[in-house]
């Protein structure tokens, strides 16, 4: 498989001479996958790469990609589902379809196979079937039968008893036993209790096999089916007007979010293309905060960037797509709040579209006594209003980034900006010490004690003197907010 | 029960429950100072109004306003300001900060943009726009339209020199809030109030105190008795 997905990615037949994908474990870097001339030279999986080299010293050697191939799986799976809603992705080469029922629409089983087989060989890739009463069993036959075997119904055993016993999908080592001893064959397991097999080689062993036979439900994961919320609507003559374009996103808005508030799902993304007569396309994407289902909400986010399009000779064809949806949760009904409950929701995905999203933000108390990181701000849409217990300190409504330094401090007088204040009233002292764990610059002059002085105008300060040394000879008072 | 009846008992409960709860409709922000509040057409700060906050302490004024209302608020200041918003201190003034939500626009055009849909939204009880610019006649017009709209306050909180004030505003009052000498054994801060501009009303000035505690302001007392120098030494 890594090597098909290679040539469709390279667009390139490497079936012309030997090719090796090759995979690092710690310092060794082996053979992971091989093409037919390469195995034809006698090269396999698990060998060397020094030694395959040896072996045929043209090998064309590419690295493995295991992300990309769990990619290309993932999307060879997705491609299955004309044959079977049910496809269950086994890692990291294999995909199991669920035919139950579906065998009829391609007028059998047989038929169904031949359809699978030649239209994954038109896709370029290689790949070997098998069908069975069970996925076990399947696995068997698609990975030691002689390729497309049909088992079946009732006859899986017979099927797969002539098989190695690998084919069980037992680990190495429970492998390595029971070749040692003979047994290499599925059917020599067969008469054994079952009690002795999971004595000797392992519970999964006994697992495996009962699986295979039907005897124990094997549990699948079948990939999740996100439907496809797409709407699209193509113009007899080009249209060029605003106006037009923002009736058929209307439209388009409506009709999908019909069918979202009929399968209970909600829009999380959504983008509006237009295709214009000139063939080249423009798009406009938004973001909502929450699983949104209403139509006006979702025109909105768009309509606000109608005017970015440039509808240049004419537009044929729009298209509204929900690339990313999500199942709508319930949400509490509130009867106190005159504001509808959607409206704030909806306010902050307009605003965030428009000005970041990381700039609409809701405060939270942080876990610290340092002033500088009382609070932390996080984007609005990620966050409900939670109440939360902001502690109950004498705390002024705005800090500033640096501390100013305040001269000629005395008990009744100190100087701001070269300007003389009388102090009039104080209250204090709140001693901060510096944490340990964090090393802030500016903390580093050691505990401060903080004063809430007034002035003689009524000014409400909010003042520190560093405890210990000063950090600028003759200057320790500093003021750090204001109250009002 | 059928779709259709529910929603309608839903909003006949939430009809009964806001009757319930604002008897007679209230749509002004008193001050909870008597005097003021005569001036004050309706009794208050009106709600679907935009008001003008400048001055020394307009900050704490406006903290003090949002704290007598209820719901939700938008709090709009450029990225670029010094000396943001600090929340803690907020919660002095009765302002939850749990119910603030910032917005921090790139620039003029996007601030008065905020606002006006914030405005328009009906989702929050009021929106402070800090700005720094002078905001035209025609835009605070666009502003107050917007707040009638939703009955949502609107304050427009100016920083900085007070000659950025133009004179021509929409605006249905304009305050000037600077600190002022507290009289001896008041906890809170103390401000003149300036009402410079207020339509359908006289112009006034108070000098009130705030009340940490019952979250009011209370006149102070026009012949104070002030000694000089008097502290609370710790």
């Amino acid at each position: 498989m890594p090597i098909d997905r290679l040539a469709r990615r390279t667009r390139h037949d490497w079936n012309t001479g030997p090719l090796a994908i090759t995979a690092e474990t710690g310092n060794r870097i082996f053979i992971a996958a091989v093409n037919a001339l390469a195995e034809h030279e006698g090269i396999q999986p698990g060998l060397s790469l020094a030694d395959a080299r040896t072996l045929y010293p043209g090998l064309a050697v590419h690295k493995a990609d295991p992300a990309a191939d769990a990619a290309f799986l993932k999307y060879l799976a997705r491609w299955c589902r004309q044959f079977t809603p049910v496809v269950v992705l086994n890692s990291p080469d294999g995909v199991w379809l669920d035919v139950t029922g579906c065998a009829r629409l391609f007028r059998g089983e047989a038929n169904l196979m031949a359809a699978i087989d030649a239209r994954i060989a038109e896709l370029g890739v290689e790949a070997r079937l098998g069908l069975a009463d069970t996925a076990g069993a399947a696995w068997a036959l698609a990975h030691y039968g002689t390729g497309g075997t049909i088992a079946p119904p009732g006859k899986s055993r017979e099927y797969i008893k002539d098989l190695p016993v690998a084919a069980l999908r037992i680990d190495a080592k429970a492998n390595a036993t029971l070749k040692r001893l003979g047994l290499d064959r599925i059917a020599s397991l067969l008469p054994l209790p079952s009690a002795a097999i999971a004595r000797r080689f392992g519970a999964a062993s006994l697992t495996r096999l009962r699986q295979a036979l039907g005897s124990e439900p094997e549990p699948l994961d079948p990939l999740p089916f996100r439907p496809a919320f797409t709407a699209r609507m193509g113009f007899p003559e080009p249209i060029a007007r605003s106006d037009d374009v923002k009736a058929a996103l209307e439209i388009l808005t409506a009709r999908l979010c019909e069918r979202l508030e009929r399968e209970k799902f909600g829009c999380r993304r959504l983008a509006f293309t237009i295709h214009r007569v000139d063939g080249s396309t423009q798009a406009i994407t938004a973001g909502t905060s929450e699983a949104v289902s209403r139509p006006e909400h979702l025109t909105f986010l768009i309509e606000e960037h109608l005017d970015l399009l440039d509808a240049g000779f004419g537009i044929e064809k729009v298209e509204l797509r929900m690339p990313v949806v999500e199942p709508r949760t319930a949400v509490a009904l509130r009867l106190t709040d005159a504001a509808e409950p959607v409206a704030l929701p909806a306010l902050i995905d307009r605003l965030g579209n428009r000005i970041g999203f990381d700039n609409v933000l809701r405060f939270a108390p942080a876990d610290t006594h340092i002033p500088e990181r009382a609070f932390s701000a996080s984007a609005a849409a990620w966050m409900s209003a939670a109440p939360n217990a902001w502690p109950d300190l004498p705390r002024p409504v705005r800090l500033l980034e640096h501390p100013q330094p305040l001269d000629a401090m005395t008990p009744e007088t100190f100087s701001l900006h070269g300007r003389s204040h009388q102090i009039h009233h104080r209250q204090g002292p709140e001693r901060i010490a510096p944490e340990w764990w964090w090393d802030d610059p500016a903390w580093r002059s050691g505990p401060r004690d903080y004063w809430r002085i007034a002035d003689d105008d009524g000014r409400l300060l909010w003042v520190y003197r560093t405890a210990n040394a000063p950090p600028k000879p003759g200057v320790s008072w500093y003021l750090h907010g204001v109250f009002a | 029960m059928p779709q259709a009846t529910r929603g309608e008992i839903i909003s006949a409960l939430k009809k009964g429950v806001r009757t319930a709860a604002t008897p007679g409709e209230a749509r002004v922000v008193p001050l909870g100072c008597e005097p003021v509040d005569m001036a004050l057409s309706g009794g208050g700060l009106g709600l679907g109004n935009l008001h003008e906050i400048t001055g020394e302490a307009a900050t704490g004024f406006v903290a003090a306003l949002l704290g007598r209302l209820q719901g939700q608020v938008l709090w709009c200041a450029g990225r670029h300001f010094a000396r943001p918003l600090y929340p803690p201190g907020l919660a002095r003034f009765g302002l939850d900060p749990d119910r603030l939500v910032l917005a921090r626009p790139r620039d003029k055009r996007d601030a008065l943009w905020v606002a006006e849909e914030a405005m328009k939204s009906g989702a929050l009880t009021a929106v402070v726009l800090e700005a720094d610019f002078t905001v035209p006649l025609s835009a605070s017009r666009r502003l107050q339209l917007s707040v009638e709209a939703s009955w949502c306050l609107g304050l427009l909180l100016y920083r900085g020199e007070e000659a950025k004030i133009s004179g021509a505003t929409a605006a249905r009052t304009r305050w000037k809030i600077s600190p002022c000498p507290a009289p001896p054994h008041t906890q809170g801060p103390c401000w003149r109030l300036d009402l410079t501009r207020n339509k359908g009303g006289p112009a006034g000035q108070w000098e009130v105190s705030w009340h940490d505690t019952s979250h009011r302001f209370d006149l102070v007392p026009e012949i104070a008795d002030r000694p000089a120098g008097t502290q609370d030494a710790a």
